[in-house]
């Protein structure tokens, strides 16, 4: 990868060795502050239209990542291109004009919506935020995205406290889609819903795809969810991409032990209990940022070598990379 | 006689918009060493059995009909005598072990507590046993981390120190409501592992309640799923995940995205899904719960409440459903990928 921002059109996302450390509050006068190295150089591209999963356990930075593509974070390092346009050197009003582009779907629908607003208000607030509509245009362009979700025009009368969870993450998303942006970052978008009111609103993702062609950047624990809605997915440990690649083909050839384990723990639905490789240990506290791979602590097939340097991401496959030493013996 | 016996348990809620039925009619048995799963989506009633069964019901919640252990009714115990059974006999993991433990004591005084209490060992003793309890579950450096506060610990360990003081005194039934939930997938595992593993050490019974197809299927023997306060098929977890009968099972089965069968390279494959949402408690058909949102609902399934019948070929499979023959011929919902 070159360090440049990718600027060709069919190129939404492009983040280059993205770093996030959040300073902790200080502890000592005579020490420094500690830190938490939520993300350390990361890298990845989305393609117009296409959909990248980011999976991992908690702590490992995969919300942090959405802030940081959404711009409600300041980077340490790298940047995040959308569109082509480096997000970090905007003014404040620059980027403000610029979020038509990209917007967001947070993962409470029950937080994420002002329970004293009518959905019609809460929907088109990003768009009195861009443009100055004359009422019957707005209305129109409200009317028009709750339809698109699924929901009535006269929804767009009521509170949100009338609506299912299902529903408001509908409204979420609809509030989302209404500047007509190129990007949706979702994060943890169905992780509150129960599990027949979250098919509808995959569904619903595919289908807003299909028909406008948005790229979405989804985070998510939930690897069956990774698997049905994204091309591409990116399994993250501690701030560090450990494995890229299309979703398939990381899913059915695994490459990292990470992302063995990752998905060998999840809970099949045939009855039994099977035997598998439990990980040991707990995910590690990312305040430390130790020399070796982010992984050497829990990994079952650690080797002398992991604890000294870091491995890379470099290429096992079409379009599929891993950051392990130990991936030609696999 | 079994340990439990639970028949026709009704739960009412007086809420200010009318009575809610979170549980109606519900009966299952469990006998020592049995593990049985309840499943189903929020507002199933899956917790307020659970609740029912350790009358930790909240005030506006009214209980009929009969839960026996050992023959001896619970629902006419005294609230003292119920204390006695209460972590003692039956025991409860939570959900979330960020919120159930208490912040201002040391996990050494929660775990020893029910033991002193109900057990009557000395402080010296429970501490002893505790130390023991916390390396069964798998907290490494035990006799340290008794004097350690839960912020300590990180969540999959609460859940460990959870797991030690609801086996502190040797329960005779576990109810474990949702222990995993707020857990990595990774952590998820281990703890399952654990409750199973300690579930055939100590033959103990244990009723695990989650919202995870896979989670149930790994772990239980039997499974029970629950839809608008009723359970709607119950029986050995091969034979439900297999025969898949009522149309609710068939649809919540369908709606889950499934681990290497989701996309098809180059097409997309689509999620079957309930049509609707899940019911009111309020205002719940007199008939099947799930008659307003079943594809293949009668005449008659919202106005009479569906006898639960065994299938033909399997005495120990019991579905409720009027319309079972059809329910089997085929699949109600489509299959995601199919």
């Amino acid at each position: 990868m070159t360090d440049a921002p990718d600027t060709s059109p069919d190129t939404v996302v492009s983040a280059r060795n993205v770093v996030r450390h959040y300073t902790l509050p200080r502890e000592s006068l005579f020490k420094p502050p500690g830190k938490v190295y939520a993300l350390n150089g990361v890298d990845f591209d989305i393609a117009r239209g296409r959909s990248l999963g980011v999976v991992g356990e908690s702590g490992c930075g995969k919300s942090t990542l959405a802030r940081c593509v959404m711009a409600l974070e300041t980077l340490d390092g790298g940047s995040v291109a959308i569109n082509g346009v480096d997000l970090a050197g905007l003014s404040f009003e620059e980027l403000r004009t610029r979020r038509r582009h990209f917007q967001m779907v947070f993962q409470d629908p029950f937080g994420s919506l002002d329970p004293r607003h009518t959905v019609g208000r809460i929907v088109s607030e990003p768009l009195d935020a861009l443009e100055k509509l004359k009422p019957a245009a707005r209305a129109e362009r409200v009317a028009e995205v709750l339809g698109s979700v699924g929901l009535k025009t006269t929804d767009a009368a009521k509170y949100p406290h009338e609506f299912s969870g299902g529903q408001r993450q509908r409204i979420a998303i609809a509030r989302a889609l209404i500047t007509r942006p190129t990007l949706i970052v979702a994060d943890e978008p169905v992780s509150a819903l129960d599990v027949s009111v979250q098919a509808q609103v995959l569904n619903l993702l595919q289908d807003l795809q299909d028909q406008f062609g948005v790229t979405y950047l989804l985070i998510s624990h939930d690897l069956a969810v990774v698997e049905y809605v994204c091309d591409e997915v990116a399994v993250m440990y501690l701030g560090h991409i450990v494995e890229f690649g299309p979703t398939a083909e990381v899913f059915a050839n695994p490459v990292h032990p990470y992302t063995r384990a990752l998905l060998d723990a999840v809970p099949q639905l045939e009855p039994g209990a099977r035997k598998r490789e439990r990980l040991a240990g707990n995910v590690q506290s990312p305040t430390d940022l130790p020399p070796g791979c982010p992984f050497v602590a829990r990994c079952p097939r650690v080797e002398a070598g992991c604890h000294e340097a870091r491995p890379a991401l470099e290429p096992v496959g079409p379009g599929h990379t891993a950051a392990c030493f130990l991936k030609q013996g696999l | 006689m079994s340990l439990l016996e639970v028949e026709n348990l009704t739960v009412t809620l007086a809420t200010s918009s009318g009575p809610a039925r979170a549980v109606r009619n519900l009966s299952f048995t469990l006998d020592r060493g049995q593990s049985l799963g309840i499943v189903g989506e929020s507002g199933c009633g899956k917790s307020m059995t659970s609740l029912a069964l350790m009358r930790l019901l909240p005030e506006n919640g009214v209980v009929e009909g009969r839960i026996e252990m050992d023959g001896e009714s619970l629902m006419a115990l005294s609230e003292e005598q119920m204390c006695g059974v209460r972590g003692n006999r039956i025991a409860m993991i939570f959900q979330e072990p960020m919120t159930s433990l208490n912040p201002l004591h040391t996990i050494g005084r929660q775990v020893t507590e029910p033991m002193i209490l109900h057990q009557g060992l000395s402080l010296i003793e429970a501490r002893a046993e505790a130390v023991r309890l916390l390396e069964r579950v798998g907290i490494a450096g035990a006799a340290r981390r008794l004097d350690a506060y839960p912020h300590q610990m990180s969540g999959g360990q609460r859940q460990r120190v959870m797991i030690a003081m609801a086996l502190s005194c040797k329960p005779d039934v576990l109810i474990a409501d949702e222990p995993t939930t707020a857990l990595d997938v990774t952590i998820q595992g281990q703890i399952l592992d654990l409750i199973a593993d300690l579930v055939e050490e100590t033959g103990m019974a244990l009723i695990l309640i989650s919202h995870d197809l896979g989670v149930i299927a790994e772990t239980v023997d039997r499974v029970m799923v629950m839809y608008g306060g009723a359970g709607v098929e119950t029986g050995p977890t091969g034979a439900v995940f297999e025969h898949l009968a009522h149309p609710y099972t068939q649809g919540l089965f369908a709606a889950v995205p499934k681990l290497g069968g989701g996309r098809v390279t180059g097409g997309r494959t689509r999620l079957a899904t309930i049509p609707g949402m899940v019911p009111e408690l309020i205002n719940l058909p007199a008939g099947c719960t799930f008659a307003d949102r079943c594809p293949i609902v009668g005449d008659g399934c919202a106005g009479t409440a569906p006898p639960v019948e065994a299938i033909a070929d399997d005495p120990d499979h019991r579905v409720a459903c009027l319309r079972l023959d059809e329910a089997l011929s085929g699949k109600v919902f489509a299959e995601a990928g199919s």
